[in-house]
């Protein structure tokens, strides 16, 4: 193959190919930049959902269902001032379950201490935070160091080495410390285990001199690494399935703010793993113990809490389900359909109170069962986004058609370009919209007439109305900087030909050559 | 033999502006080492936590070449453009179009020459330059903890992304279409590219993309030029 016609055959396609995808962005721009003028004139006061609804049904919804040690009920509405959210400082109602207000008053000041429960760590990392951590850029990437040090000043730097899947440890005047793996401190890289696919990790410091403590869970095994010390603990591994969360409670050393409490807790991690079993490691004394719950309970909503002398978990139940899970089936989901129909019907509730058992059997000790109203689901902007997407190219439904759980999916990732490539097609779709074809039509038809006149063959024509067609102005536009070329009128017909053809398309005349002019002798013949 | 004098006289014109980037790379460069290396400063990155608290992962990252690699981007984008303009866009003033085709050789030679010679002055202006700065920064007792291996690679790839922008300053000297239209197509193309490669975090993806952007835009080229009317 001649290497001319390669290059024509790359150069040419890439060429329509680039300038589309540069319309398609100017196109976005445009759009986004309409959308954000005019959302700022849609937007509204959010104090309102800052205060203590009037309405029983709202407030019971809206307030926190807490549990006292007995299994006594109480139901707890807060109401922020100024917009500060300093939970101290908070207005507090305090209901039992039959309406009767107990109690009124700031926060801090609150007779009753609740059952409080394990949570997922605050600070703990996300799932492909490694991968955002080496992600290239022009600051090029960055590296995860744990600092160690003394009261004065910092002694060793721990650097995660992302390929060796372990911590290479630095001393800061200079010089190898070692390597951290999954099997503990080691001075040879060799020795080191790998510590396998990073889900997240959480960190805390210790006593003073305050060195990082960090949790480093992975599929299966949760690890606590103190890097002062160079000691790696295995706290749990999963014997069948991966972890899917992790909650602590009470497990750091973190001094309380408020009063003394009177609940005295065990230190708990509570791990669900993705089979649906709750394992629980205790320390004070040590114990691990493992949970099967119902399997129609929401794995999500399942708290757990440890006493010195009780075990607690508790559940939020709904009746409500999605008529078909995204999970399940991905094309039909959807999530403005999903939530609006979760909001449009009242919602039957049940908060409930067990006492986990030595071989972890459950007992009810309490539960408040509660109606949550109708709500009006207004999604703002939406109309104007909508108009505003009348634009946008119908390729976008029709990816949406073929790979709409791909779409959702890639987009629902924290790192890389690609969410946002999914996210512009997933947000800025026409939505099938009739106007938006319409619109496409049109398109098409006035490409048809600036192209019958100019056309060179019949299949490069129909190519352009289907490019068109499917990117609607960005394909109009894209048409027009390829193919604008100059027409005249056909000296024997009289209608308008293109002049990259030789013969007239409507009489087949060949193109007239000018006459003859003085100077021409020169090059005749 | 031709090839290779017009690569002489296409690297003798490319000089000052190579000289430039390579200056500015090198000082800054080489400041921002001495700043990164101070006690005090490196005191300041690696902070100590309060004790009992919470760490917030953020305040685990690590930026070893935060400044250092935006001098290296700019110092490839700036010498990118100014070599793009000089060697493809500025026929008005130097009628170099009329010198260079009226010579004994084919338009294909005249092309590879150009092209060649803008990759030798991003390699040796700011490749070889950001090579030295990574050594110089790497050696014992400079840094408590010395840069990753990775970081030398990231460097290189951002004078790759340099060449890509080169290629799309060509492209858009060689069209022949109004400003308004398609002409700056070239250019738009190489910064989506790097905008794009900057959210990428598996350096074969980067090369990928760098690579199917760069055979791209040099096949743009050649069939621009090589049609072109001078």
């Amino acid at each position: 193959m001649n290497r001319c016609h390669i290059v024509t055959w790359i150069a040419s396609p890439a060429g329509v190919v680039i300038t589309l995808v540069m319309l398609l962005f100017a196109l976005l721009f445009v759009q986004n930049m309409v959308t954000i003028y005019t959302s700022s004139y849609t937007d509204k006061d959010i104090v309102s959902s800052m205060r203590i609804p009037d309405d029983p049904n709202e407030r019971i919804t809206r307030s926190a269902k807490n549990f006292l040690p007995d299994g006594t009920v109480h139901l707890v509405s807060q109401e922020y001032k100024y917009r500060s959210f300093e939970r101290d400082y908070s207005n507090e109602q305090i209901y039992d379950v039959n309406g009767t207000l107990l109690w009124k008053g700031l926060h801090r000041d609150c007779p009753y201490e609740y059952l409080s429960w394990a949570e997922e760590p605050m600070n703990s990392s996300y799932e492909g935070f490694i991968q955002y951590l080496v992600t290239f850029g022009v600051e090029l990437s960055q590296t995860l160091e744990v600092p160690v040090s003394s009261s004065e000043r910092t002694e060793e730097v721990w650097r995660y080495d992302p390929s060796a899947d372990l911590f290479v440890g630095y001393r800061f005047k200079g010089g190898k410390i070692g390597y951290i793996g999954s099997t503990g401190f080691t001075e040879k890289r060799t020795e080191a285990g790998t510590f396998g696919k990073l889900p997240s990790f959480a960190s805390w410091t210790n006593e003073a001199p305050a060195s990082v403590i960090m949790l480093w869970q992975t599929d299966k095994c949760i690890y606590q690494i103190d890097f002062a010390k160079h000691q790696v603990e295995k706290v749990f591994e999963s014997p069948q399935d991966n972890i899917e969360s992790v909650k602590l409670h009470h497990w750091r050393v973190i001094p309380e703010v408020s009063k003394t409490p009177a609940i005295r807790y065990r230190p708990l991690m509570h791990c669900a793993t993705k089979d649906g079993k709750h394992h629980l490691i205790m320390r004070e004394p040590n114990e691990i113990l493992t949970v099967d719950v119902p399997r129609e309970w929401d794995s999500r909503s399942v708290k757990f809490a440890a006493t010195d002398s009780d075990v607690f978990v508790r559940c939020t139940k709904s009746d409500f389900r999605p008529p078909v899970q995204r999970e399940q089936s991905p094309k039909a989901w959807e999530q403005y359909l999903y939530l609006r129909e979760y909001n449009s019907k009242p919602q039957k509730r049940s908060e409930q109170l067990y006492k986990v058992d030595d071989k972890g059997g459950l007992e009810l000790i309490a539960r408040f069962d509660w109606v949550r109203p109708p709500h009006e689901v207004r999604i703002r902007d939406d109309w104007v986004k909508a108009q505003i997407c009348t634009v946008s190219p119908p390729a976008y439904d029709l990816a949406w058609y073929l790979f709409e759980g791909e779409l959702l999916r890639i987009k629902d990732v924290r790192t890389g370009v690609m969410p946002g490539y999914a996210g512009i097609v997933v947000d800025w779709r026409p939505r099938y919209n009739p106007t938006n074809w319409v619109f496409s039509i049109t398109m098409m038809i006035v490409s048809f007439l600036h192209g019958w006149s100019r056309r060179n063959s019949l299949a490069r024509l129909i190519f352009w109305l289907v490019l068109v067609g499917l990117f609607n102005l960005a394909g109009l536009l894209t048409y027009l900087a390829m193919n604008h070329t100059p027409v005249i009128k056909c000296p024997v017909c009289g209608k308008k030909r293109g002049l990259e053809r030789v013969d007239c398309v409507r009489c087949g005349s060949v193109l007239p050559q000018p006459e003859r002019k003085k100077t021409d002798l020169i090059l005749a013949g | 033999m031709k090839f290779l004098t017009l690569m002489k006289k296409e690297l003798r014109e490319c000089l000052p502006w190579m000289v430039a980037a390579a200056a500015v790379l090198l000082v800054f460069g080489t400041l921002e080492l001495w700043t990164k290396a101070d006690p005090a400063a490196v005191g300041y990155r690696y902070r100590s936590f309060p004790p009992l608290s919470e760490v917030d992962s953020y305040e685990l990252i690590g930026y070893p070449y935060d400044d250092i690699g935006p001098i290296v981007f700019l110092s490839a984008m700036g010498l990118a453009l100014a070599l793009g303009v000089r060697q493809f866009w500025t026929d008005q003033y130097t009628r170099m179009w009329g010198f260079l085709l009226h010579r004994s050789t084919g338009r294909n030679v005249i092309l590879a020459a150009k092209i060649s010679s803008g990759l030798v002055a991003m390699t040796v202006a700011v490749g070889f330059v950001w090579t030295y700065l990574f050594w110089y920064a790497g050696r014992d007792g400079f840094l408590p903890v010395p840069p990753p291996a990775r970081h030398l690679i990231e460097g290189w790839l951002l004078v790759a992304e340099g060449f890509v922008v080169y290629l799309g300053t060509a492209l858009a000297g060689l069209s022949k279409a109004r400003w308004y239209t398609t002409k700056l197509v070239g250019i738009a193309f190489a910064l989506w590219v790097v905008v794009t490669i900057a959210g990428l975090w598996k350096l074969a993806w980067v090369i990928a993309v760098i690579a199917i952007s760069v055979a791209i835009l040099l096949c743009w080229i050649v069939e621009t030029f090589l049609k072109r009317e001078f």
